[in-house]
């Protein structure tokens, strides 16, 4: 591993290899070929969502016990993808990690899209989705405020300061690369539309100073305002009573789940990138052996974390808890709750050789595995405790049905295709802050 | 109307020693243009603190009150409801609120005072009215002399690493 | 929201009317407002109102409702003059307050879309004098009249009548439901006795194959009387079962034991030998003697239908031995002065040609007799009349549509032997008429309505004081010293052994609990009430002893073919511990093929299977549909237990201290109990609410999914160390720390000054994270509108709005709700304790669970006040809490069941 992190380039061959596949070069097949493929599979979203509004969330497979279903398991699934992004970007950049910067934009927009689509479904999932506005305290005829003891509450405030503090995040940092594209970009539209991005950004020494005063506090912010969001999640379900659920460790937990997965999704990204903008001078080995670590950090985490789970239960006495742990062990639910424990606990392991982590193909591999781990898990935590209730009478399960498929494909689809917007449009790599940092490594 | 001299560098060294030596003779008004951020430039330049992060931390302390005080008397004394036994005054849940609303509120004040102390957005700057300086967000660094204020010519060409002048409004 | 549609037209049933159609029916709708649609002969209202009841314009009727052709006394709730909720008579002996299923269900009956509306012969309508003219050329020779069970002495004169005028016609009498207790006692079909204890003196029961407290007419008078004799004297009271196939009786024995249907007249002759002191017989059969005989006088012996008639002659004997106070009773729709015959003989009458002409009154041959009354009848005229065009009516020349009970007048005899006056609610909704005006057309007689027709029969009866006597009929709902027949049993000195046939399973076949004998399969409410033992809805099923089901590799929910009586039915298996080993138990009334949108095709007919069937497994072809899949309790002590009823639970109460400061509570200040010892799993108190508070049905699909409405359910938990099954009604608890509202994000769920876990609709955004946050999971979720534009197959229909109860609002999509505990009910007692300004009386507001209830076992009121029954209950040693270690301090707790104590079982 003699490769650096930053590659050893002039400032203009970063402008070059960041602009340049927007401004300069044509899409190619394979962006049409993605573009097709998710406005297709986004057209899926968009019909599943029409008739879930019309028809009712019925339609979906859940029932009086499984009240939430997929509605919820990919909920957290993509807040968790989602929040990935901005505790990268965030956590890196305070600990002057600067490898940060080849992966830090589009880890970034990652949260930001992710973020917005996991908003869907807690909207969506609504019996009266129209009036979900009713989670939010405006002024009203009614008098009517939200009750603020409800985790559903926080969760709203969290996910909307969320998304808007990534918003914010995220352009702020971007606000130099758009000036680099307004003064690169030789059409019309694009010097106006990356014009007013731009805002009139001169790169001042002024303006600098001003930028990273915010920029630096922001990511100081970014990290627990993360740590809070995910939390609050972890209370949506350890505020509640039920078994399985009530349990104190799941917002660190949840915490360190979504940085998990959210990183094993940046991994697989940064693989698709790496190749789309043939930038492996900027997106290094390097890059992946350190994720890697993080990766198997992780899991590490998470695998400590069942285990706490399982002995909570034992030591809690309480009979309903202890059924839920061990129907996910060896009883009905097994094959959901192993492969989570495959994708989540035992393939990572693999990462503990070093050959692994820098081979991109079992990195890839390993990282999908935890994606699907991940997701596996979201459906352990959320299908299985209500349907081992306290009350035997109740238990059922929940098979899910077309429309909740179609619309967990139809918001992968979307996602594809926010991505692929965003690779023609907005600089995929920081290159105002790669530029800064050309050459440290050899000084230092 | 004010020209300004826009010294024109490819390199941060020399363009550090250059503002050392102007500032060193005296010179006032200057400022630098760069792709990248260059915090010896800043160092040398001194401007202004920016005073964006005490903006956020009071934007941040007034939403977090506000949130907090809002959620308190909604829940005390505007429309008592006896949720689940629960008490009124449930302040531990009212935190997530506040603590979500602080950092909201940090963040966008900290946004709004960083745009405006940038002066943005300002889309047609006499910086813009030459497309010799658009090499400013690519790789050039450019080192910005008022003409009223600037040294000679010839004192100016000795400065090392210069790769050349241009002039603007300014 | 779904476009305006005008109101129906009540008379005609049209929908889709045009604007101006629809201003005049406005007009029309707002005269009826004014007036009323409620018949304009006179009715008189009930004498008493309930105090408990709705809000201040209901108004009570008295009337009685038929159940396989007995009486049970009901009054009806009415608002501006629609029925629209049945209660319990307390005043008639077949109610005595309580109510059944079927009582409920009524209302839905009325209103049901699929009813018939204007009498039809073939394809083409006619008027009903065309209808009466065919009646009346049909009345000679060779033609037969075939009713169901009638128990109305008005129509039996009427019949009567119609025999003396028409020489040659023949009257047959179709039983497809026998009601609890009705014996043979001789040895023709019609020799039948119903048997009738007086529970105030009866201690010791023991059933051989018995089920009082089952499906029936008597159900509601005998739950009642069981409870309360096991309530007031529990240490006396005691009941043995012996019985093949788990019944309600018989999970409610003390002890109970497993006996096939051929070894029952054994365990007889046992109790025979026992009683007179023999010691060679099995350990509970000599308990259950002696139990009998320390009880002189008060105990009985109760025998199951399908016994022979020497185990009867038998068993008759014991309990006169015994001195056993039992009444020997004429059944209510036996009529020893007519020539009355059996239905079963009409097959054979039409294949030998005696019967060319068939006059069917309602009753439902094509499916009660099965295909050898189709094969025979094919090419016969049948004239048919009943409310529904059912399978009989698909194969008649001619079809006339009858009134439902809550439109007609009669008059309808008990089980007990009592008779009621049956008065009308609404004017009939279609062109129907009444049975007792069908006879009248035989006759050939037009023109006079039942109304008179009825009082005819009782201006006979009384004289000159029938104008008092009528009003006080009609007022308290019941006949003031109407004669009760009893009956003397005529045993024969021999029988003859009938052959059995080959199979190698006892077929055991029970009257459903949701669809009695397919009466009631068009009832929306009532296939989507579970069957108590094994929560199937909308189907029956095949229930196995664990052991066979071992053998034959059967597990829950397989399919299995039954084979016998020259037929076969494929069904969904159940495995039933506490069955005995060789018999398979199915349940009745299934498999009909025209039975409305609701009931058509739903399970399998199995009374034609005879008594002994073959059994196969095979792979698929039948659902097994619950609303209940886990019976064990898993160590969670649910539904708990005592065996010292003085001891009960003192010990075991460990409620977790709380965070939270305790709140005060005003009065009032609602709580429930519900004494799990007598609930009987009838789902009374299920169908009453749904009445009540206008729950919709979901329809089997929804169910199959999990989703299931009910605001009160009844949880069916196998009790440790017993083979058999327990009750647990479970509405809301109405937890003081309810977890479900601190969960709602938008304070639809709150609490409000009266105790009350209340939930807004309007506020609703449908989260479900209350109902995910219910440990007890009653709150029910609207995942579709199913109360009108997404409902199960008719039961959107306009007309079905007529039947809501206008104090409780209909819930949409997307809304969550659950058991308010009857809040309608609370209000209207608040605002009359307002008027009055007085505080509301103990006792003065009734949940409509706890009303329907025939056990009793709900006692509802102010936990405030410490002198109120329901503070009392709570007081109970056997008083606990479901789920009580989670702190949400449940308002609704529980009774423990009272199991005999094992000094007991050493003793014995």
């Amino acid at each position: 591993m003699s490769e650096a992190y930053i590659p050893d380039a002039r400032p203009g061959a970063i402008t070059a290899d960041v602009a340049d596949p927007i401004l300069k070069r044509g899409p190619g097949r394979i962006w049409w070929i993605c573009l097709v493929v998710s406005l297709a599979l986004t057209g899926l979203m968009v019909v599943s969502l029409v008739v879930l509004v019309t028809g009712g969330i019925g339609i979906w497979g859940i029932n009086t016990s499984n009240v939430w279903g997929f509605a919820l398991v990919h909920y957290v699934w993509w807040i968790g993808i989602g929040n990935a992004g901005t505790l990268i970007s965030a956590m890196l950049l305070l600990t002057r990690q600067h490898w940060r910067t080849s992966i830090n934009r589009f880890a970034e927009a990652m949260t930001l899209f992710a973020a917005c689509i996991a908003g869907l479904f807690p909207i969506f999932h609504l019996g009266r989705p129209w009036l979900f506005y009713w989670l939010v305290p405006y002024p009203n005829t009614l008098g009517l405020v939200p009750q603020w003891r409800s985790p559903l509450v926080w969760d709203f405030f969290a996910i909307a300061s969320y998304i808007l503090f990534s918003l914010m995040f995220w352009y702020t940092g971007a606000i130099p690369d758009f000036a680099t594209m307004r003064d690169r970009a030789k059409g019309k539209i694009a010097q106006i539309a990356y014009g007013i991005l731009a805002l009139g950004w001169r790169g001042s020494a002024r303006h600098w100073k001003i930028w990273q005063s915010y920029y630096g506090a922001m990511a100081a912010m970014g990290v627990p305002l993360v740590v809070s969001v995910h939390s609050v999640v972890g209370m949506d379900y350890a505020a509640g009573i039920a078994p399985g659920w009530n349990v104190s460790i799941y917002p660190p937990y949840f915490v360190v789940g979504a940085m998990f997965s959210g990183f094993a999704v940046v991994v697989v990204l940064a693989a698709i990138f790496r190749r789309a903008l043939n930038a492996a001078h900027m997106i290094t080995d390097r890059h992946f052996d350190v994720m890697g670590k993080i990766l198997l950090t992780g899991s590490l985490i998470m695998t400590v974390s069942y285990a706490t789970e399982w002995f909570y239960a034992w030591y809690s006495g309480e009979h309903a808890e202890q059924r839920v742990v061990a129907d996910q062990l060896w009883g009905d639910f097994w094959p959901i709750y192993w492969a989570m424990l495959l994708g989540n606990c035992i393939f990572p392991q693999l990462y503990w050789i070093p050959k692994m982590r820098t081979n991109l193909t079992a990195t890839i591999l390993i990282a999908i595995g935890i994606n699907f781990g991940m997701w596996f898990e979201r459906v352990v935590i959320t299908v299985i405790p209500p349907a081992r209730g306290f009350l035997p009478s109740q238990w059922s399960f929940y098979w899910p049905t077309f429309w909740d498929w179609s619309l967990f494909l139809g918001t992968l689809g979307f996602f594809t295709l926010l991505f692929t917007l965003f690779l023609r449009v907005i600089p995929a790599i920081s290159a105002h802050e790669m530029k800064e940092h050309l050459g440290e490594e050899k000084r230092t | 109307m004010s020209r300004k001299l826009l010294l024109v560098f490819t390199e941060v060294a020399p363009m550090v020693a250059a503002v050392r030596s102007l500032r060193g003779e005296g010179v006032t008004g200057l400022d630098a243009h760069t792709p990248w951020r260059v915090p010896e430039i800043e160092n040398a330049l001194e401007p202004d603190g920016p005073g964006v992060r005490r903006a956020m931390l009071i934007g941040g302390a007034l939403a977090a009150s506000a949130t907090f005080a809002f959620q308190a008397w909604s829940a005390v004394w505007f429309y008592p409801l006896d949720i689940g036994g629960r008490p009124l005054f449930s302040w531990p849940a009212f935190g997530f609120a506040t603590f979500e609303m602080a950092i909201l509120g940090a963040a966008v004040t900290g946004f709004v005072t960083m745009i405006r102390r940038c002066g943005l957005p300002r889309l047609n700057h006499p910086f813009f009215a030459t497309a010799e300086t658009e090499a400013a967000t690519d790789d050039t660094l450019y080192l910005s002399v008022p003409e009223a204020a600037a040294p000679d010519r010839l004192r100016l060409s000795k400065l090392s690493g210069l790769q050349g002048i241009v002039e603007v409004d300014g | 929201m779904p476009p305006m549609s005008a109101p129906p037209d009540l008379r005609t049933g049209t929908e889709g009317v045009d604007r101006r159609g629809a201003l005049k029916l406005f007009a029309a709708g707002a005269a009826a407002l004014a007036t009323g649609c409620r018949p304009q002969e006179q009715m008189l209202p009930y004498v008493d109102m309930p105090e408990s009841g709705a809000s201040s314009d209901a108004a009570f009727f008295a009337t009685a409702l038929p159940l396989a052709g007995a009486a049970r006394g009901v009054l009806v709730e009415s608002h501006q003059g629609k029925p629209t909720k049945v209660h319990g008579n307390p005043d008639h002996p077949a109610s005595l307050g309580g109510t059944d299923v079927f009582a409920e269900a009524e209302l839905l009956a009325l209103f049901d879309p699929s009813r018939s509306t204007s009498p039809i012969a073939g394809q083409a309508p006619v008027t009903w004098s065309a209808a009466a003219q065919r009646l009346r050329a049909a009345a000679g020779p060779g033609t037969a009249l075939l009713t169901g069970p009638v128990a109305s002495p008005t129509l039996a004169r009427q019949i009567g009548a119609l025999l003396d005028e028409v020489p040659g016609l023949r009257w047959f009498t179709e039983r497809p439901a026998q009601p609890a207790l009705e014996v043979q006692a001789g040895p023709g079909a019609m020799d039948r006795m119903q048997l009738w204890p007086d529970w105030d003196r009866t201690d010791v029961v023991v059933t051989l194959g018995a089920d009082p407290l089952g499906p029936g007419p008597g159900q509601v008078a005998l739950t009642r009387g069981w409870s309360r004799s096991r309530r007031n004297r529990r240490s006396a009271a005691r009941l043995f079962a012996f019985e093949p196939v788990p019944t309600l009786t018989g999970t409610k024995a003390d002890y109970r034991m497993a006996v096939r249907p051929e070894d029952l007249p054994g365990i007889a002759e046992a109790l025979r030998a026992a009683l007179d002191g023999g010691s060679d017989v099995p350990a509970p059969v000599a308990r259950a003697a002696e139990a009998l005989s320390a009880a002189p006088g008060r105990a009985v012996v109760l025998p199951g239908p399908d016994l022979p008639i020497e185990t009867q002659a038998l068993i008759d004997e014991i309990n006169r031995t015994l001195d056993a106070p039992l009444a020997r009773l004429a059944p209510a729709w036996r009529w020893p002065s007519l020539a009355q015959e059996d239905a079963g003989a009409l097959t054979d009458a039409i294949a030998s040609g005696e019967v060319e002409r068939l006059v069917v009154l309602g009753a439902n041959p094509a499916y009660t007799l099965g295909e050898a009354f189709e094969e025979a009848a094919r090419d016969i005229e049948i004239l048919h009349f009943g409310e529904r065009r059912d399978e009989t009516a698909a194969m008649a020349a001619l079809h006339g549509p009858l009134h439902h009970p809550l439109e007609d007048w009669s008059d309808l005899r008990a089980l007990d032997g009592s008779a009621a006056l049956v008065q009308p609610l609404i004017e009939p909704l279609h062109e129907t008429r009444s049975a007792h005006e069908v006879v009248e057309m035989l006759r050939g007689r037009t023109g006079t309505g039942p109304r008179a027709l009825v009082q005819e029969t009782w201006r006979a009866e009384w004289g000159e004081d029938f104008d008092a006597r009528w009003h006080e009929a009609l007022s308290r709902g019941v006949i003031e010293g109407f004669p009760v027949g009893t009956v003397s049993p005529d045993w024969p000195a021999d029988t003859a052994v009938s052959e059995t046939p080959d199979g190698a399973f006892a077929h055991v076949r029970q009257l459903s609990t949701s669809v009695l004998s397919g009466e009631y399969a068009p009832n929306g409410w009532l296939q989507e009430c579970p069957a108590p033992l094994t929560k199937q809805v909308w189907g029956n099923a095949a229930s196995f002893a664990p052991v066979d089901a071992e053998r034959l590799g059967i597990e829950e929910g397989d399919t299995v073919v039954l084979r016998g009586g020259g037929t076969f039915a494929r069904l969904p298996a159940v495995i039933l511990s506490g069955q005995a080993e060789g018999t398979v138990g199915t349940t009745l009334g299934y498999g009909r093929k025209a039975a409305g949108a609701i009931g058509s095709g739903v399970g399998m007919n199995t009374a034609p299977l005879g008594p002994r069937v073959d059994v196969e497994r095979v792979d698929g072809g039948a659902e097994l549909i619950r609303t209940q899949r886990e019976f064990g309790q898993h160590d969670r002590d649910l539904l708990r237990s005592v065996t010292d009823a003085e001891a009960g639970l003192e010990s075991e109460h460990h409620q977790p201290a709380s965070f939270y400061r305790e709140r005060d509570h005003d009065s009032p200040s609602w709580g429930m109990v519900i004494d799990t010892d007598v609930c009987s799993g009838c789902n009374a108190c299920m169908i009453a609410c749904q009445s009540e508070n206008n729950v919709p049905v979901v329809g089997p699909e929804e169910v199959a999914r999990g989703r299931h409405m009910h605001w009160i359910r009844i949880d069916t938990y196998d009790l440790p160390g017993e083979d058999r099954r327990g009750f647990q009604p479970v509405p809301c608890m109405h937890c003081e720390k309810a977890p479900c509202e601190p969960a709602c994000p938008v304070a639809a769920s709150v609490h409000d000054e009266q105790g009350l876990n209340a939930q807004v609709y309007n506020r609703c955004v449908g989260t479900r994270f209350c109902q995910a946050n219910c440990p007890y999971q009653v709150r029910r979720f609207n995942f579709f509108d199913y109360s009108d534009s997404q409902a199960y197959a008719d039961l959107g229909a306009d007309l079905l709005q007529a039947m809501r109860n206008p104090d409780v609002s209909v819930r949409g999509r997307g809304v969550m709700e659950k058991c308010t505990y009857c809040v309608q009910r609370i209000e209207a007692a608040n605002h009359a304790a307002s008027r009055e300004d007085r505080p509301i009386a103990d006792g003065e507001v009734v949940t409509a669970c706890q009303s329907a209830c025939p056990a009793e076992a709900i006692t509802f009121g102010d936990v405030t006040d410490p002198e109120s029954a329901v503070s009392r209950a709570k007081e109970n040693p056997r008083h606990y809490a479901l789920l009580e270690h989670l702190g949400t301090r449940p308002r609704t707790t529980y009774l423990a069941r009272v199991a005999p104590g094992a000094e007991e079982d050493e003793g014995a």
